[in-house]
Formats: C-alpha cells, sequence, structure tokens
C-alpha cells in the first residue's frame, strides 16, 4: 500500500519532468520543420503534443506532489508509533536513558528530518533518472552516438553531484550544536526568572551566541563544499549541450540526422538536466537526514522481551524486605528489614536524602538491590508488577484533559467514580467549578494549576487502581497540614484492604508500622 | 499573511546588502542565460541552415563554453553567500527574541510554554531560513530578471514579447488569490505541528508513568490516530495550497506552448526567421521560471512566516518605561491584588504590609496566589487590578514605575521548584555570590543542613538537564543555599522546607530569624506549622472561597 502509493508518485514526478522534455523536443522540432515551410497539416501532430505536454506538465506534478506528501506523512507517523513501542517495551527502570539530556527533542526532530530523505531526496533523483532517460531514449533513436556520449554524461552527473554534495561532512557536528542550542534555548526558557534575580542572563546568552557562532562556522564551511555540487550541475549541462551540437552537425553534414533535428538534439539537454537542478541543495541535507537515520534506527529494532507471565492476584498478600539494601553507586542508601500484609500500612520516614526513594525504586525493580524482597513467601519476580500501585515523585501529568489523566488509573471510571476520588483529595469542588470540569486541560497549553493541585490530582489518579499494593512516595507533599490531616486519613480508608507503603517525611495521624531511615 | 514584511529588515539588519548581493547575482546569471541562449541558437541555425561544420565555429564553441563556467561559478558564490548570510540573520533575530524573553521577565513562557519557545526559537526560526535565503531574494529576482529576458525577447520579437506580456500579470494574480486562501490553513498546519510534536514528546515524557500503570500499549494505537488525523488535515491544506503552483506552473508551460505554436505558424508564413524563432522558445521559460521559483518557496517560506508572526509577538512586546531606583526599602505594602490566569478563576490577593525585620508567613490552600504574589513582587506577574508601593527614604513609588534590575538586586528568591543551568553546584551557588570561597559554600550549604558530603561529587556534583540524581530534598535546600548566601534585604522563600525533614526545618527557622533580626525582610510562603509558627506575621490567602 505504502510501496505502491511511492511508487506511484515516483512514476508522476518523472513523467512530468518528462513532459517538460516533451515540451522542449516537440516543439524545437515544430519550429524546425516549421522554417522549412512544409504545408500547414505537417504540423498538426505536432502542434497537438506541444499542447499536450504544456498541459500534462503542471497536471502530473500536482498528482505527484499529493502522492509524495501524503506518503511522507504516513512514514513519520509509523516512525513515532514504532519508537514509542519499541520504549515501551522497556522496564520502567531503563528509561532514566531517554531523560538523558536532549535525547527527547532529538527523537521528535530525527524524526522530522526522516521524512525528506523520501521526500527532497529519493523521489527527485528517481524522477529525474526517469524524464532523463526518456530524453536521452529521443536523443539515442534521432542520433545513437550523440545519446549515449549524452546518457555518459548524464549519469556522470546524477551520481556526482549528490556525492559532491554528500562529502561536505560536519552535518553531525552541526547537528550536535543545533541540539546544544535546543537544549540552551529550553534552559533560558526555563530559567528566566531565575536567572533574572541571580543574574546569570547573560551568562545564558553568551552561551548561546557561542553556540550560534559555532553553527554559522560549521554551515560557511558545508556551503562551500556544497557549492561544487552546484557549479557541477552548470559544468555537466555545459558539456553535454556541447556535445549534443557536435555530433548534430557532424550527424547532420554525414547526413546521419535530418537538419530539422539538430535544435532537437542540442535543446533536449537542457530539458532533461532540469530534472537535476534541485539536487545539490538536496543532496547536501542528505548527510543530515541519514544521522537521523541512523539515530533512530536502532530505536525501531524490536525487542522481544520473553512475554512475562502475569502471577495470579492473591486475596491477601505479605510483602517483606529481609536486609534489602539497594545498590546505587552516588547515593545514600540503609538497609531495611520490615513485613507488611493486606490491611496494614508501612510508614517509612528519614530524612532528606537518606534514601527512602531507593527503597521504592529497589521494589519496584527500578534499581539492583541486595538482600531479599518475598511477595506471599515467594521471591518478587517481574510478573508482580500489576500487583503494584504507585504514586512516584516523578510522576507525570499528560498534556491532556483532568478524565483523561484520571483514566489512566482506571481506564473503565465513569465521571462518578472520577469525582468520588476528586472528593478524597478535596479537588471535587474545584473542578467541577472550572469552566470545563473534568475536560480542563492540563499542561503548558492548558490550565495553570499549582504544584498542591497537581499532586493531588496524581494521588487520585492512584486511588482510582484496584490491587492489593500501593505505595505512596512523599503523598502529601505542597498541602496544608489541615489538609494533610484529612487527606491522609480518607486515603487510608479508601486504602484500607491493600498493603499501603507510604513515604513520608511528615508525621501522619494513621496508625502504621513505621520504620525510620 | 504578507509575502514581504518590511519589520523583517528592521530585526535583522545584515539582510539588506545580502538581498542585494543575490538579486545582482540572479541579474548577472540571467545575462548569461541570454547570452547563452543566443549563442546556442545561432550555432543550431549555422549547422542547420548554412550546413556548417562544428570544426569551422570552434570559436564560438568555446564562448558558449565559457557562458557555462561562468554560470558554475556563479551559482557556487551564490551558495555560499546565501548561507553565510541566512545563518546571519537567524542568529541576529534568534538574539534579539532571546533578549527580550529575558527583558520580559520570562513572562512569554507561561502563554507558549517553555517548549514552545524553544522550538519556535530554533524550529521556527530555522523554519524562516527558506524564506530568508531563498523566497525574500527570489521575490526580488522575480521582479527583475523577467523585466530584462522579457525586454530582451521583445526586442528580437515584439509579437512574442507581446504574449509574454500578457500572461506574466496573471502568475501573481493567481498567486496571490490562491495564498490568501491558505494563509488560515498554513497557521494552523504549523499548530498541529506543534501539538503532534507535543503529544510524542508528552507520551515518551511520560512513559515511566504509563508503564507502572500498565497503560503503555493503549497509548500507541492513540499515537497512531492522532497521526492520522494530522496526515489528513494537513494534506487538506496541501491539496489547496499545491494548486497555486498548479496555476503557475500552467500559465508557464501553456505559454510556452502557445508561443512555440505561433512562431511554428509564423515560419510557415516566412514571417520570422528561423534563429528568432528558436531564441524566444529557448528563453520563454526563463521568464516565467523565477516566478514559478518565487510559489515553490513561498510554500516552504509560509511555515516561516507562520513562526515569524509568533516572533514579532515577542519582539514587539512594548518594553518597560520604567527606571525608579530604591534604595533602603522600609517597607512595601500591596492594596487588594486581581491576577487572571487563563481560563481559570480570578485570583484575589488581600492587601497587606511587609516591613524589614519581619517575617511575613503566607498561608492558605494550594491555588489560593500564594505563589502568584512572589511574582508579583519579584516583577513577573503584572495584576490586572492593584498596585504594589515600595516606600524608601525619598518616599513610596509604585513597582511598576521601578527598574526591574535594580530591584530584583535587592531580592533573593527561591522558587517552589527550582531549575537550575547546567553546571556544578559550586557555580549556581556562586552566582548569588561570585566570589565565595568553597569553604563558603560548604558553610552555605551547612547551614541550610545540607552536608556537601552527602552530595555524590560534592560541591562539583553537576546539575542542570542532566538526569538528577539528587533527591527533591536536596535540589530545595541547594536553591535555600543560593537564595541565603545572596546578601539581599528581601527574602522570597516558596515552600523552603517542602520535602524537607523537621531537623532541617529547625535549623532553617532558625537561620530565617537571624536574616529577620539583622533586618532583612522575609516572605514565606509555607504549608508547614512550624514554619508558619516561627513567622511575625501570618496573612491567609483565598479564605473567602
Amino acid at each position: 500500500m505504502q510501496w505502491r502509493e511511492m511508487a506511484s508518485a515516483v512514476l508522476l514526478s518523472g513523467a512530468s519532468l518528462g513532459a517538460a522534455v516533451g515540451l522542449l523536443a516537440t516543439s524545437a522540432w515544430l519550429i524546425s520543420m516549421a522554417s522549412t515551410r512544409p504545408p500547414v497539416l505537417v504540423l498538426e501532430v505536432a502542434i497537438v503534443s506541444v499542447r499536450f505536454f504544456g498541459l500534462s506538465r503542471g497536471v502530473l506534478k500536482y498528482a505527484s506532489r499529493i502522492l509524495e506528501h501524503n506518503s511522507a506523512l504516513k512514514i513519520q507517523s509509523s516512525l513515532r508509533v514504532r519508537i514509542y513501542e519499541r520504549f515501551s517495551r522497556l522496564l520502567p527502570g531503563d528509561y532514566s536513558a531517554l531523560h538523558r539530556g536532549n535525547l527527547l527533542s532529538e527523537i521528535i526532530n530525527d524524526v522530522e528530518l526522516a521524512q525528506d530523505l523520501w521526500l527532497r531526496v529519493a523521489s527527485p533523483w528517481l524522477a529525474s533518472l526517469i524524464s532523463g532517460g526518456a530524453g536521452i531514449t529521443i536523443i539515442h533513436w534521432l542520433l545513437p552516438a550523440c545519446g549515449n556520449a549524452i546518457a555518459a554524461i548524464f549519469l556522470l552527473a546524477t551520481f556526482l553531484i549528490p556525492f559532491l554534495a554528500m562529502i561536505s561532512g560536519g552535518e553531525s557536528e552541526a547537528r550536535n550544536y543545533e541540539s546544544q542550542l535546543f537544549d540552551q534555548i529550553l534552559q533560558v526558557a526555563e530559567s528566566a526568572p531565575e536567572s533574572l534575580i541571580y543574574n546569570y542572563d547573560r551568562e545564558l546568552l553568551n552561551q548561546i551566541d557561542q553556540l550560534q557562532d559555532k553553527i554559522t562556522e560549521v554551515e560557511a564551511r558545508n556551503a562551500a563544499r556544497s557549492g561544487f555540487a552546484s557549479a557541477f550541475y552548470f559544468v555537466a549541462l555545459g558539456a553535454s549541450v556541447i556535445v549534443a551540437l557536435r555530433f548534430g552537425a557532424e550527424g547532420a553534414l554525414n547526413h546521419h540526422l535530418a537538419g530539422i533535428n539538430i535544435a532537437v538534439v542540442a535543446l533536449v539537454p537542457l530539458a532533461i538536466f532540469d530534472g537535476l537542478s534541485s539536487l545539490p541543495g538536496a543532496f547536501s541535507q542528505l548527510r543530515l537526514i541519514l544521522g537521523a537515520i541512523r539515530n533512530i534506527g536502532p530505536m525501531l529494532e524490536i525487542i522481544d522481551l520473553t512475554t512475562i507471565e502475569e502471577s495470579s492476584i492473591p486475596l491477601s498478600v505479605r510483602l517483606e524486605f529481609r536486609a534489602v539494601l539497594p545498590l546505587l553507586p552516588d547515593a545514600t542508601t540503609r538497609v531495611i528489614s520490615a513485613t507488611v500484609s493486606s490491611h496494614e500500612t508501612l510508614l517509612i520516614s528519614g530524612r532528606s536524602g537518606s534514601g527512602k526513594s531507593s527503597i521504592i525504586n529497589a521494589l519496584l525493580g527500578f534499581i539492583p538491590y541486595s538482600g531479599e524482597i518475598l511477595l506471599n513467601g515467594q521471591k518478587l519476580h517481574p510478573g508482580d508488577a500489576h500487583l503494584f500501585s504507585t504514586l512516584l515523585q516523578d510522576d507525570y501529568l499528560f498534556g491532556t484533559s483532568i478524565r483523561e489523566n484520571l483514566k489512566i488509573g482506571n481506564p473503565s471510571a465513569e465521571d462518578q467514580e472520577l469525582l468520588e476520588v476528586l472528593e478524597i483529595v478535596e479537588l471535587r469542588d474545584f473542578v467541577l467549578n472550572l469552566p470545563a470540569g473534568l475536560d480542563t486541560m492540563i499542561g503548558s497549553l492548558g490550565f495553570n494549576f499549582s504544584g498542591g493541585e497537581k499532586q493531588r490530582l496524581k494521588l487520585a489518579r492512584v486511588l482510582l487502581r484496584n490491587t492489593p499494593i500501593f505505595i505512596l512516595d512523599e503523598p502529601y507533599e505542597f498541602l496544608d497540614s489541615g489538609q494533610v490531616e484529612r487527606i491522609s486519613i480518607r486515603v487510608s480508608e479508601r486504602l484500607a484492604r491493600s498493603a499501603l507503603i507510604i513515604v513520608s517525611h511528615l508525621p501522619l495521624p494513621i496508625s502504621a508500622l513505621s520504620i525510620s531511615l | 499573511m504578507k509575502p514581504f514584511d518590511p519589520r523583517l529588515l528592521r530585526y535583522s539588519r545584515s539582510s539588506r546588502g545580502f538581498i542585494f548581493a543575490i538579486v545582482l547575482i540572479a541579474v548577472i546569471g540571467a545575462t548569461f542565460t541570454i547570452a547563452q541562449a543566443f549563442l546556442l541558437v545561432d550555432l543550431i541555425c549555422k549547422f542547420f541552415q548554412d550546413n556548417r561544420a562544428f570544426s569551422s565555429l570552434h570559436a564560438e564553441v568555446v564562448v558558449l563554453g565559457l557562458i557555462f563556467l561562468a554560470r558554475a561559478l556563479l551559482a557556487f558564490t551564490n551558495d555560499r553567500v546565501s548561507t553565510t548570510a541566512s545563518s546571519k540573520m537567524r542568529n541576529e533575530l534568534r538574539t534579539e527574541v532571546m533578549k527580550k524573553t529575558l527583558e520580559n521577565s520570562g513572562s512569554d513562557t507561561t502563554e507558549l510554554g517553555t517548549v514552545g519557545i524553544a522550538l519556535l526559537v530554533t524550529k521556527g526560526i530555522n523554519s524562516l531560513d527558506s524564506y530568508f535565503a531563498k523566497f525574500l531574494p527570489q521575490l526580488f529576482i522575480a521582479v527583475v530578471v523577467p523585466v530584462v529576458v522579457g525586454i530582451t525577447i521583445a526586442w528580437r520579437d515584439w509579437k512574442s514579447g507581446g504574449i509574454i506580456l500578457l500572461t506574466i500579470p496573471l502568475i501573481p494574480v493567481f498567486g496571490i488569490l490562491i495564498g490568501k486562501f491558505t494563509a488560515s490553513a498554513t497557521e494552523k498546519k504549523w499548530q498541529t505541528l506543534a501539538l503532534l510534536s507535543g503529544y510524542f514528546l508528552d507520551l515518551l515524557s511520560g512513559l515511566t508513568t504509563l508503564k507502572v500503570y500498565g497503560r503503555e500499549k493503549l497509548q500507541s494505537k492513540k499515537l497512531d490516530e492522532v497521526g492520522n488525523k494530522y496526515r489528513t488535515e494537513t494534506m487538506q491544506v496541501l491539496r489547496v495550497s499545491f494548486l497555486s503552483s498548479l496555476a503557475l506552473e500552467l500559465v508557464a508551460t501553456l505559454s510556452v506552448a502557445l508561443l512555440a505554436v505561433t512562431i511554428g505558424l509564423r515560419l510557415v508564413n516566412g514571417s520570422m526567421p528561423l534563429s528568432v524563432g528558436l531564441f524566444v522558445l529557448v528563453l520563454a521559460p526563463e521568464v516565467y521560471w523565477p516566478i514559478r521559483q518565487v510559489s515553490a518557496y513561498f510554500h516552504a517560506a509560509a511555515d516561516g512566516v507562520a513562526a515569524f508572526n509568533q516572533l514579532f509577538s515577542i519582539l514587539e512586546k512594548p518594553l518597560r518605561n520604567a527606571n525608579y531606583v530604591a534604595t533602603q526599602v522600609s517597607e512595601i505594602s500591596w492594596s487588594e491584588l486581581k491576577v487572571c490566569y487563563p481560563n481559570r478563576e480570578e485570583i484575589i490577593i488581600p492587601a497587606g504590609k511587609w516591613r524589614p525585620g519581619e517575617i511575613h508567613a503566607l498561608i492558605g490552600p494550594s491555588g489560593s496566589g500564594k505563589s502568584t504574589l512572589a511574582g508579583i513582587l519579584l516583577g513577573f506577574i503584572y495584576p490586572t487590578e492593584g498596585t504594589v508601593t515600595i516606600s524608601d527614604q525619598s518616599g513610596s513609588t509604585d513597582l511598576s514605575t521601578m527598574d526591574l534590575v535594580a530591584w530584583r538586586s535587592l531580592i533573593a528568591w527561591q522558587p517552589q521548584e527550582p531549575k537550575f543551568p547546567i553546571g556544578t553546584v559550586a557555580h549556581i551557588l556562586r552566582h548569588a555570590q561570585p566570589q565565595a570561597s568553597d569553604s563558603d559554600l560548604t558553610t552555605a550549604l551547612l547551614r541550610v543542613d545540607l552536608d556537601p558530603q552527602d552530595l555524590p561529587q560534592g560541591l562539583q556534583t553537576e546539575l542542570g538537564t542532566v538526569r538528577q540524581k539528587l533527591s527533591i530534598g536536596q535540589l530545595r535546600k541547594i536553591a535555600l543555599a543560593r537564595a541565603l548566601m545572596k546578601s539581599a534585604p528581601i527574602l522570597i522563600l516558596d515552600e523552603p522546607t517542602a520535602s524537607v525533614d523537621d531537623i532541617s526545618e529547625n535549623q532553617i527557622a532558625n537561620v530565617l530569624r537571624e536574616r529577620a533580626k539583622e533586618g532583612a525582610m522575609v516572605l514565606l510562603i509555607s504549608h508547614r506549622e512550624f514554619m508558619i509558627g516561627s513567622s511575625t506575621h501570618v496573612t491567609s490567602m483565598g479564605v473567602s472561597k
């Protein structure tokens, strides 16, 4: 389906360029023939062809551009889905790699660039080969030797122009600076207020200027090199015109070629080279595009994780930490031993930086640990993941509606249930009073939620889950003490049947087994 | 959408010389093209009608070859000039926008979102490239070159010249008509593109959350749907906007076809020599080529123009004309303040007063406007109603008439969610106190109960966009240490002890009391009872709701 559309686009685009060749060839013949003053009837066919080619060129071009762009957008869309699917197969612990530096912004750019391989490079190049082939066939038919010579020059040009344009190099360097620039600008935008208070706004601007200078330098170097490709285009064009003139003149003297066809042989090269004229510019981008494809290539490989068999949901659970020590190179960790069962709450408290969150990360399998974690007496394994619900400190609210965000907790939840959990976190009336209610958008393009409101939305989302074990990491951050008291009691009521682990530096008015780090 | 916006030239000074150079190159190129056509046709006629041998016309062939070489050289120069100049123009514009963004105190970021700004200034400005380096020069070329070539044709044969003259005006007319139609569509495409990229970025950013909720599979179907929706919308736009190229293409090729046929018929009548007929045929496309090229670039440039309108909304924000510099602030007071955020209930902040030596605690439910008041006092947010008055020895002044750079130098601020620049802990702390020694920094951190030895690489620990290895509590303490290191008489602290344990909190409260005793003004936003208890004044916000 995709391939057929792409092939049709190339054929149509080649035919459109071919129509230009046809227009020039037939008009050259028409004019030359007319100059011998034949009866007008002799010219009838040529006149019709000239008009036909004049009309078809634009129409074919229009059709090919539509098909080209449609398939390019399809390619882009399927790339996004495949990249997403690949990442979604990773284990959550591996995602830290995703957040490294500007990887995410690079992926976005690369996907957009990748379609250019088809749109700007492959398609025009193939189309120019088709129309070139058509033009050369005409010349070859009139004068074989001339056709061969021009074919040689044309082929040389179709391969040498891309080669010359591509050897410019330095794109990966420029690309690297470009993505640094994006990061730097994001940084300025994010820390603009702070930079103004602590006087490093100039410092940030200078860093941007330095990056810009580097990009300019690399681009100037590239332009000098890709300029050779544009120059070579005219050299090749000149060579074929002169070669055609020479063969045409000799052919006419030796009576191998009718005089009226000299103009055809000499002018058709102008038209067939027209198809190549966009290539120097297109191919100067090729390295950049290939770089992008190289970057996303590995992300498209489907990794087959051995399908983890999900364990059955037990009626009650007993989770036991036996001398668990999270193994993290650069962070503080402590050994912990504790047990929590259904209908119980384990409260882990401790100073900031004391390793409370590391314990959670170890439990969820994000980081390695020594010691043992047992679930109902069995060693915890990946198939148990669906028994856990978590509220983590870096939980993400998506740039969509409140409803969609909450429904991540339970896709089948009705509005009634959503409002129920919002009531628990004291957001029910607040949300209902918003103009768009549950449809209010979250994120940079949507509603401006305060830190405490966001935290409570995340809490509400996890409350929609129905699993035997809940882990809440600092759930009552940003709330005032009254709210902490009321909400924490209601949350514990709602999750009463589960085994609940709460990490908090705040004292909570709930009965719990406590350990302090 | 205007094809040419004079504001462009104002914001990038280097563009004028560049456009002149490109147009000059194009005119020289056009003369070469005319000479080339003349020689080529002359040679064809001599071979065809006079049966001359190739060897007898070497001189003309050599000149023709030299013309091709000259065009090659010109193409090389053109590439160089346009790349260098466009890169220079982009840099100028980018610097201007970033300066302005900072001058506007980051208030733009709330409108576009930080990723929006970053996309606009990188991808948006890059898409201006085709506008600057290609479309704009081509616009001038399209005016000059067809005239030069058209006059040459009319000089050789006035009838063909007449036909061309009649068809040329059709081209801009079509262009403008269809361009008008697609303007809003292009803007829409730019928006959906941003949304689509945003959606993809959003999914990847929140993948951990989706994964722990076991919802990652549902989203890939949705991503596919959004991609398809975007494709359909874009194709609707393209179908219309490609129509303008189709119209131009048709005018150009059909008039060449029309010329060829009329020339043929006139040749049959014997009313025209072959050399003139071929000359017109070869040159006629050159009349239309620059104009068609304008339309080809126009679509690429339209993206740039859409981005450009957004850029101008930033560039043309009025500058505050305020220059009062306060010394020795003796009181900050504010009347009842009102602030409107997009589609959110108006926030009302009760009037207040704040003097040196006082620790003011702002309390109230989340969303009641505590951070907003901090933003107003810092000069980042302008209230829609009400004023803030600053008193010093020389009297009282409205905050909106004060020089913000000088005003902010008096304030140390700890934001609720600190966003550190890329750099080490030491580097970041030194922004507050450039001459501080390592031991000063250690002291400052210990004062907020953070031992540098607990950080992975001590003072040299890297912060910024690199995945943070520090806990949120530790980051807050670094931000607080930075605020305390700036020897500012006004301290605004937004949740200084959230995610911080009791022992640290006690210590931090002591430090704040000390600073207040020394005469500092402290504004404290907190949910923590202990902190509220250690303040001298408490303002409750959002109680009326």
